[in-house]
């Protein structure tokens, strides 16, 4: 039976899981910070932008892997030195440091809770544990493994936030796993397939779905409701479309797209199918876990989807962009900007063993995520190379469209073979269900007819010895009959015993019969049984026969669907040059009209001036006068039509012109100027403040104060220090939550969209929070810049504090002017100086 | 007159707070305001911006004793109905001044959101979707402020009016903080919106100049859509606080002041429309405290005198302003009050057939759409969800509910696609 089962399960899985092969190449490729930069080169066109400046590099570094801008004396360390290498040394040192941890926990926290709160898991449990798997060089796919397998027992407490703050809601779930570790925002095809994005269906979101809604909430009535993860064994799952109510449903195994279905789901006949069984006093544990197998499935480093998304991620957090954006949006009409290299990150995130930390320092060396936030110069192409190029990209176009229309006939002729074969195996496998049910009623009848078969046997044994004592019996009555033939009760006895005898006898004869009619019953049987058997071999034989013709049919399916897909790749590829192509096009056929134009215009201005010094002179003739007029008229008229001329095509090349800038960003060719998150503002602000200084002394003075009764002897050093710390931090978390509430977009919302209102500018301009961490406590940058009376070393502190970089001179200049309309108050236009500087595009933004 | 509340709901905790009568008069006059706001050019364009007024009757405004009242029947209390200015119309004879302007005025009388709990049915009412384990949706007032939303404005958007001043609440949910409301105490009071201790209007000058200086030169390195809203957000700030006194009713007549009633709703009514005036899209006042589980009908009297005087005088107002044309007033609550009545003369939730009132913009003016049966106990005509009103709500304002806002690349549905319009209510 177990060899039926198997091959039924094999057949109906489809693709199956892609085997993942390594690069059989034995030749080392180019390390991968190298490769970003051939891929982003070769979509460019020629146009990067500069690398950024030494000071830019320090301080983008900083606030991408610490969350904070650089200290004054990090800034000039770095300045100063002079090994070549110092940008390579400085991302190790960042990506080395504990601060590293506590921010990645924050980054990856934003990243898969999207800010929500909630009290199941305590906030800081849930960054523990994030905190702890960073430190401790957990690789990507194990931490999303532990989020997605974790039931809040034990060690999995804090991973168990992801589930339980979305109280193990399946359809919750279902969404958030998809958007956050398949890119695939699902929420629409919950209720219908998606009105708009084709890609989304509501097979695939019930396919995610079907592996999750075994899982419930569990709250410990014993332990204060505490919750956990539970999970039932069993649990189907159908849906229908909303707005198909009157169609059947359909039913749906656990699937993730891509082929990933769950594997052979044991079959525990008759056996408990928990660990742990459901009740009001505990959550059920399942011998086989459908999450345990989603949590496996997801992580494969074969689901492209999976190893996409992540290294998306992390670049977009890297680069201010994803190349898939927004990040959870990953489809056919939203494609990555650059598909290639996303494949190869992702490959090379596999390689790496989803080293986090590797991978950041990949990007973070590359040229791509040095350029500067300036664009670049005008571009070198000519147009004329643009146009050759042009056309020879249409033609290739016109070439790929053709073999791709073959492609997709070709394709569909083998779909179709494959669906013929696969209905072919459904038909036998119905068979070979049929004939097993079949051999099980026989085995069971032939079983029951063996049984019958001994009762009776035994029963013959018992029934032959009463009638062996009985025979005994009757020829002894017999013979004391004949002695005593007059003794009534002797011959009633006689008489008894022969009936029974009788009696037995033809009950033998019974049994006798009874077994003869089994005998030749089971005879029939085993002939059926024999009949059934060889039918079912020769079923199964067949079914081997089409399983071998499903996976040649697959195999021919896949390699079309590779070439397919190559073809349309490529195809994607040309058609992405030639529209960055017209995008040059156009900018350098409107700047060139632009610059016709306005040598036109120049011509057309300069004419009046003549006219007008002839009309000036007075010595014309009325009529003569009264042509030049006319002819200064229609001059007028010529030039005000030059001027709307030149008017409209500067509109319309500033518009060609900023489209181009646009691609170039999208490119990676520039880079992206990025928002600081709420937290980074926070670091920052601390940093550049000296807020962290003045907490200490602060937190400090506050224990003291708290232990003022004590005798020195009586104070344990290292419960004073913890104490201190958690002071500190107790007034850091603080700024951090004031900067969340204000910045952060609301709780489960997507956090990479950026909204700048009226109410966060009144509070940093007016609330009094703001004054105070602008006030010169001890230890702040104000109270330094108290005892500095040279208006330059102010500016320059300011600059270093703040921005993290140098003032110019001009920027000293102006300093310098604001201080000196202000001999009486000096500290207090310092602090304004600095509020200006925290206030400021410079400061609000990551460049 | 006490209540006794039977759920414990935050709706019957909030205190009612008497107006203190403490502010200081600012110089300026009414007149002179809008020209402040605006340029005058833009006057003309911006009559034509359409806006959204909602007042919310908090904890579930009987519709017996308002829209819908069933006299001489099982359910329908002590009170008589009596005729409106709309032939054949009645409503209850606790709304006498609003009976007079119901020829402005529309009515749904069979709406059912199948929830009788406070906290779900007024998140399906104010966001036209059920509350959700999966997304928070955003109130009507972020959907309505972005979909009119036609760039740079010197006011915020979305305002809500109540007792006190608050923080930005996170209601625009996915719609992002820009088109969440920002609470304005009935004093006219807004958080930070006064310069702090210490600071001159002269140096706040001074520091706003160097900052901006600061912002010139970064900006020749690279300007994006977010500098210019960073830097828009600071001067919308400094806006906000020169024009304080859109804020401040006390700069209206006295006339004014008495036509809306000297309480809070009044008051708050006031303000409203003094924002409405100022182009702000959508502004929500709140009147507490409907939940009548005792007593129902003692409090209908109280509450729904004021109500019937700050709403009717705000109708008038915006009619004879010519305001009405181009905003939608929503009398809207989170459902209604029972047929039974209670051992204590109260009234149960009940959501399966109460009442919304809606006027001006895009409404056919004295409409009365769907019914309830002879006792309230059903509804028997055209029966509509929240769904359907929110939809209804932007198609009113000239929004498409069916089309998608684009969320940094994601398109979202401006409400739930399987809504649908109530037409015949639209003009």
């Amino acid at each position: 039976m177990m060899l039926y089962r198997h091959i039924c399960v094999c057949l109906a899985l489809g693709i199956g899981i892609p085997t993942f092969a390594n690069d059989d190449d034995s030749h080392q490729p180019a390390p991968l910070h190298q490769r970003i930069d051939v891929a982003i080169a070769e979509s460019s066109l020629g146009s990067l932008a500069q690398i950024a400046s030494d000071a830019e590099f320090l301080r983008r570094s900083y606030l991408d892997l610490h969350g904070r801008s650089p200290t004054v004396a990090e800034v000039n360390s770095f300045l100063a030195e002079t090994e070549p290498n110092k940008r390579a040394v400085l991302v190790d040192k960042l990506l080395g440091a504990d601060e590293f941890n506590d921010f990645f926990a924050i980054v990856l926290d934003v990243m898969f809770l999207e800010r929500r709160g909630g009290s199941r898991i305590s906030q800081e449990e849930w960054k523990t544990f994030l905190r702890n798997a960073i430190s401790a060089k957990q690789p990507f796919d194990q931490i999303v493994r532990s989020i997605l397998s974790a039931d809040g027992t034990g060690d999995s407490r804090g991973a168990a936030k992801f589930l339980l703050q979305r109280g193990v809601e399946p359809h919750a779930l279902t969404r958030d796993v998809a958007r956050t570790f398949l890119a695939r925002d699902l929420q629409c095809a919950q209720c219908h397939d998606h009105p708009i994005i084709d890609d989304y269906s509501q097979a695939e979101y019930y396919g995610i779905f079907a592996f999750l809604n075994r899982s419930y909430l569990f709250e410990d009535p014993a332990d204060g409701n505490k919750s956990y993860v539970g999970e039932k064994a069993e649990g189907t799952t159908e849906f229908k479309s909303v707005f198909f109510p009157d169609e059947d449903a359909s039913q749906t195994i656990p699937r993730l797209l891509g082929g990933f279905v769950l594997e052979v789901e044991p079959r525990l006949d008759g056996e408990d199918p928990y660990v742990v069984a459901p009740s009001k006093e505990t959550a059920a544990v399942p011998k086989f876990s459908r999450r345990g197998q989603l949590a496996r499935l997801v992580t494969h480093p074969a689901n492209e989807h999976f190893t996409k998304n992540s290294v998306n991620r992390l670049w977009a957090h890297m680069m201010g962009r994803g190349i898939v954006d927004p990040v959870d949006f990953h489809h056919g009409d939203n494609p990555p900007s650059h598909p290639q290299l996303l494949k190869i990150l992702a490959d090379e995130f596999v390689n790496l063993k989803f080293n986090i930390r590797e991978f950041l320092r990949q990007i973070a060396v590359s040229e791509t995520y040095q350029r500067s936030v300036a664009f670049p110069d005008e571009p070198t192409v000519s147009l004329a190379e643009i146009e050759r190029e042009a056309t020879t990209l249409s033609t290739a176009v016109t070439e790929l469209k053709a073999a791709s229309k073959s492609d997709d006939e070709e394709y569909s002729l083998f779909e179709s073979r494959l669906s013929a074969e696969r209905s072919k195996v459904a038909r036998v496998d119905n068979a070979i269900s049929d004939v097993c049910k079949r051999l099980d009623e026989h085995n069971k009848q032939q079983q029951n007819l063996k049984k019958a078969s001994q009762d009776a046997g035994k029963q013959l044994t018992e029934k032959q010895q009463q009638l062996d004592a009985l025979s005994v019996a009757v020829v002894s009555a017999k013979k004391v009959a004949d002695v005593l033939p007059d003794d009534e009760t002797l011959a009633n006895a006689y008489n008894q015993y022969k009936e029974r005898v009788d009696q037995l006898n033809k009950e033998v004869a019974g049994i006798n019969q009874s077994i003869a009619d089994n005998k030749q019953q089971s005879e029939a049987l085993a002939k059926q049984l024999s009949a059934a058997k060889r039918k079912l071999a020769g079923l199964k034989s067949e079914c081997v026969g089409l399983a071998d013709m499903v996976a040649e049919a697959r195999g021919a399916l896949r390699v079309f669907d590779a070439r397919r897909k190559k073809h349309e790749s490529l195809l994607n590829e040309r058609r992405r040059r030639l529209s960055s192509l017209d995008l040059y096009r156009d900018y350098l056929k409107k700047s060139d009209a632009r610059r016709e134009l306005a040598a036109r215009l120049a011509e057309t201005e300069a004419r009046p001036n003549e006219l007008n010094q002839l009309i000036a002179r007075e010595d014309q003739l009325p009529a003569e006068r009264e042509s030049l007029l006319a002819k200064a008229d229609q001059q007028q008229q010529e030039l005000a039509a030059a001027k709307n001329a030149y008017e409209s095509v500067a509109v319309e090349t500033d518009l060609a012109s900023a489209r181009l800038r646009k691609s170039w960003e999208r490119r990676f060719a520039v880079r992206s100027l990025k928002p600081l998150t709420p937290e980074q503002l926070a670091g920052s602000a601390i940093t550049a403040l000296g807020l962290k200084a003045r907490f200490q002394l602060e937190a400090e003075s506050e224990w003291a104060n708290n232990h003022k009764d004590k005798e020195p002897a009586e104070i344990d050093d290292g419960k004073k220090q913890t104490e201190i710390s958690a002071l500190v931090h107790e007034r850091v978390a603080q700024v951090e939550s004031t900067f969340v509430t204000l910045f952060a977009a609301p709780a489960g919302a997507p956090q990479d969209v950026f909204s700048a209102t009226v109410d966060q500018a009144m509070f940093l301009a007016n609330d009094g929070q703001v004054q105070d961490w602008l006030s010169p406590a001890a230890g702040t940058l104000l109270k330094r810049l108290q005892s500095v009376d040279n208006p330059n070393l102010v500016a320059g502190e300011l600059y270093l504090a703040i921005l993290s970089r140098p003032a110019t001179d001009t920027e000293k200049k102006t300093i310098t002017e604001y201080l000196s309309q202000r001999m009486s108050d000096q500290n207090k236009a310092i602090q304004e100086l600095a509020w200006g500087l925290l206030a400021s595009l410079e400061f609000r933004f990551n460049y | 007159m006490k209540g006794h509340y039977a759920c414990n709901s935050s709706e019957h905790t909030m205190a009612r707070r008497q107006f203190l009568g403490t502010l200081t008069a600012g110089a300026g006059t009414v007149a002179g305001l809008n020209a402040l706001i605006r340029p005058a050019a833009a006057a003309q364009l911006v009559a034509k911006k359409k806006r959204i007024l909602s007042i919310f009757l908090n904890g579930g405004l009987s519709q017996f004793e308002s829209w819908d009242p069933k006299p001489g029947t099982l359910s329908g209390g002590p009170f008589r109905a009596i005729p409106t200015s709309v032939p054949g119309t009645h409503v209850c004879e606790l709304l006498p001044q609003t009976a007079k302007q119901m020829h402005r005025i529309s009515l749904i009388r069979s709406v059912n959101t199948a929830s009788d709990d406070h906290n779900l049915s007024r998140y399906m009412i104010e966001r036209g979707h059920a509350k959700s384990a999966i997304t928070d949706y955003p109130h009507l007032g972020a959907v309505v402020t972005k979909g009119l939303d036609e760039g740079p404005s010197l006011l915020p958007g979305h305002i809500h009016v109540s007792s006190a001043a608050g923080a930005r609440s996170s209601n625009s949910a996915y719609l992002g903080p820009k088109y969440a409301s920002i609470t304005v105490g009935t004093d006219g009071d807004l958080k930070n919106s006064q310069l702090p201790g210490g600071l001159t209007a002269t140096i706040d000058d001074q520091r706003h100049a160097f900052r901006r200086q600061a912002n010139e030169r970064f900006l020749l390195r690279r300007r994006t859509a977010e500098t210019d809203a960073y830097v828009q957000s600071y001067e919308q700030a400094l806006q906000l606080m020169q024009q304080r006194e859109i804020f401040d009713v006390t700069k209206e007549p006295e006339s004014a002041a008495e036509k809306y009633g000297k309480f809070d709703l009044g008051r708050q009514c006031l303000l409203a429309r003094r924002l409405l005036e100022s182009d702000i899209s959508f502004v929500q006042v709140s009147h507490s405290n409907y939940d009548t589980h005792a007593e129902n009908f003692n409090y209908h009297i109280k509450l729904l005198g004021e109500f019937d005087q700050s709403f009717s005088a705000l109708i008038d107002d915006l009619a004879e302003r010519g305001m009405l044309e181009s905003t939608l007033v929503i009398v809207m609550s989170e459902f209604g009050r029972s047929p039974d009545i209670n051992g204590d003369y109260g009234r149960e939730h009940w959501c399966k057939g109460f009442s919304i009132a809606m006027a001006g913009c895009g409404i056919q003016a004295g409409a009365v759409i769907g019914a309830t049966n002879k006792d309230g106990t059903e509804v028997t005509d055209r029966q509509v969800d929240h769904n359907d009103l929110f939809h209804t709500y932007l198609q009113a304002v000239g929004l498409d509910p069916t089309a998608h806002f684009n969320i940094g690349g994601r398109p979202v549905p401006l409400a739930d696609p399987t809504g649908q319009t109530i037409k015949e209510l639209l003009s």
